[in-house]
């Protein structure tokens, strides 16, 4: 459904699309703070110009009430304890699910590459060969491992497992199997559930 | 009727009735199911069943699909499920029991991407009105007694490294902090607080006498084992970058390790001490209660512990007021506010509780040519502070996005940042600054911020320089930068 009235900054209608969960007032829990932020760091992996696309797209969906500017995303994004620059802020539901919506378009756009990678991925096991033979793997797990050391922080238990390149490509492989799962008719409400297993 | 959803690897075939009498367009509501088939790709046999395969089917895959993307499964599936589906090997096997209604037994392993088509195939139908419209997929979460049995993302691959939390902490605490060359005295166990010290012992720290001679004093018992002859003979840290740098670091290192917040019914106030090399070294229970609680807090647990014995002894240090709120926060400061002079404090009583502590550090603070957007009170104070770790970090992630610099002298901008911290007033004031602004995010920073920027909105400035190492230092603006 289109909304055709101004947006409204409080509760911005999209966001109704998923449902509110029972957690507490202090804000998303933990693991739904840091697979957010993985989630969109996968997509920036595969998206160069990853957090304008971000921005455009939170004034497209009327999200901009929540998602002011840059430095907002950035420090929602941040509320991901393994950042290098972990904010001290809860993570609001509403604030949750406007990253949520965004990141499952986002990845909808990308169906096609992520398709093809996990598609090559696949093929690449079962053959037994090595990521590096496949170029274009190799450059998105590429800087998908610079994105997540250049952002979190190497100091966190969590981050010093993905020391090794190997460990990170899992990660990231993992990460962009998900998002194959947000591209769906039903991506936004799969990811957002899924978010608060175990935790409610 | 039939009804298809066809994805690239897997098509949906359901055939029913429609209770429409005489509806012969096909276009009507299917409200009964005969029979349903899943064709996927590779499969010479589609799955097929009645209803109860298919309700089965979209229960399975439903709940499958969510452990992918949360990586929580739940413990079993119900001996009911007619269709079930496990990972075996990289691969997703869907298994269809023999049931009553017709289903087939058969066996099938997916790909992730054939597994995905099946549950788009799924969702569309479940979206199609026209189709067996009381058909819901109850999403929701699995409770919070599967979270024991979870696998998080991360745990897969952490397993082995992580133990119960203590355990990682502590190994993660020697991993990092290098073994001080200088490990004086075989003294067992660290001092943890330093009760019996009288005040010109922790005061004169600030002082920094800066003589690198580590302390002579032989002490053998534990409780004597002060903080004092480190602190008295230990530089201070005074690189304000490497303060701002400590600071975010010991309050990463606390707040993940404080599990017990509600515990802690009144502000809790520490003096810490940290190493340069972010170790904490020492601490002293501050507010009355603090020593009390201490139990409570994770400090105990942080300290850094030589493995040779004896104590830590730094190079230089540097110390943090850490106060533990009762509203389960965290607050970690220099202990003289943000400065680069330090004043001694007349006695210890004077940290005898938050608020004189707090107007300590601010009347310092003022006494200073540093200009802040407003003194007047500690909690302002503290939000410039906020404000000034958010935007050097934020700047760092995006400065992190842009090619390598080639620029070889410090670039140093004045730059005002407003309270949510969108960044305006980018002006250059060196001749470097204008030439290379291009390899700083501030052009583009402000481009971005600036629609969203009110006019009204108070400005802090700060003179911020790029450093060609790859650093960014950012002080509050004096006004004669």
């Amino acid at each position: 459904m289109v909304s055709t009235s101004p947006p409204d900054l409080s509760a911005p209608l999209i966001l109704e699309s998923l449902p509110n969960l029972p957690i507490s007032s202090d804000g998303c829990p933990r693991r739904t703070r840091m697979q957010i932020d993985l989630i969109l760091l996968a997509l920036e992996a595969l998206n160069l110009k990853g957090s304008e696309d971000i921005l455009a797209l939170s004034k497209q969906l009327e999200l901009q009430g929540i998602i002011k500017n840059r430095v907002v995303l950035w420090q929602l994004r941040c509320t991901n304890p393994l950042r290098r620059f972990s904010q001290r802020r809860p993570l609001t539901q509403d604030e949750a699910k406007a990253l949520v919506l965004i990141a499952c378009q986002l990845a909808r756009r990308m169906t096609v590459t992520i398709r093809q990678l996990l598609l090559e991925y696949e093929k690449l096991r079962e053959t037994q060969t090595p990521i590096e033979k496949s170029p274009r793997l190799s450059y998105f797990l590429e800087r998908f491992r610079a994105h997540f050391r250049a952002r979190m922080n190497p100091r966190r238990s969590m981050v010093m497992t993905y020391k090794s390149n190997e460990k990170l490509n899992e990660l990231g492989l993992k990460l962009f199997s998900q998002l194959l799962f947000c591209t769906g008719t039903a991506g936004p409400q799969r990811l957002w559930i899924s978010l608060f297993d175990g935790e409610v | 009727m039939q009804r298809r959803y066809s994805l690239p690897n897997c098509t949906l075939v359901l055939e029913g009735l429609s209770n429409t009498i005489g509806d012969l367009s096909g276009t009507g509501i299917v409200s009964t199911l005969v029979n349903a088939e899943c064709h996927i790709q590779g499969q010479e046999q589609p799955l097929s069943g009645g209803r109860e395969f298919l309700e089965s089917l979209i229960r399975s895959v439903s709940q499958y699909a969510q452990s992918i993307l949360s990586g929580v499964r739940p413990p079993q599936t119900p001996p009911s499920e007619v269709v079930r589906i496990a990972p075996v090997e990289g691969h997703h096997r869907l298994s269809v029991a023999a049931s009553d209604n017709g289903a087939t037994p058969a066996q099938v392993d997916l790909s992730t991407v054939v597994l995905f088509d099946l549950v788009e195939a799924i969702d569309q139908l479940l979206a199609d009105a026209n189709t067996l419209p009381e058909l819901v997929v109850p999403l929701q979460p699995l409770s919070r007694q599967f979270s024991n049995t979870s696998v998080p993302f991360a745990a897969r691959a952490a397993a082995p490294a992580l133990g119960l939390s203590s355990v990682a902490i502590a190994a993660l605490v020697f991993a990092l902090v290098p073994i001080p060359e200088t490990v004086e005295r075989p003294v067992d166990p660290v001092p943890e607080e330093v009760e019996s010290v009288e005040g010109d012992g922790l005061s004169s720290a600030g002082t920094g006498t800066g003589t690198d001679d580590p302390p002579s004093r032989e002490t053998a018992d534990a409780d004597s084992v002060e903080l004092s002859p480190t602190l008295e003979t230990t530089p201070d840290i005074t690189d304000p970058d490497r303060v701002a740098e400590l600071t975010q670091e010991l309050y990463q290192q606390i707040d993940e390790t404080w599990e017990e917040r509600s515990s802690v019914v009144t502000d809790l106030t520490y003096r810490v001490s940290v190493g340069d090399d972010g170790s904490i070294i020492g601490y002293k229970a501050v507010s009355g209660s603090a020593e009390y609680y201490e139990p409570e807090i994770p400090l105990q647990d942080l300290l850094f512990i030589p493995t040779e014995g004896g104590r830590a002894d730094a190079e230089s240090l540097a110390e943090f007021k850490v106060v533990f709120r009762d509203n389960g926060n965290l607050e970690v400061s220099p202990w003289d506010g943000y400065l680069e002079e330090t004043t001694q404090p007349d006695s210890e009583s004077e940290f005898d509780d938050r608020e004189s502590s707090l107007e300590e550090s601010d009347t310092r603070r003022s006494n200073t040519d540093r200009s802040r957007i407003d003194e007047s009170s500690p909690e302002e104070s503290g939000s410039i502070e906020q404000l000034w770790a958010k935007t050097q970090g934020f700047l760092y992630d995006e400065w992190d996005d842009l090619p390598k610099p080639t620029f070889d002298k410090n670039l140093e901008y004045r730059v005002g940042v407003s309270e949510d911290g969108a960044i305006s007033a980018v002006e250059p004031i060196n001749q470097p600054a204008f030439d290379y602004i291009d390899e700083t995010p501030l052009e583009e920073v402000e481009r971005v911020t600036r629609e969203d920027r009110n006019d009204t909105d108070d400005l802090a400035f700060f003179k911020v320089v790029f450093t060609p190492g790859g650093v960014i230092e950012m002080n509050p603006w004096d006004g004669r930068n």
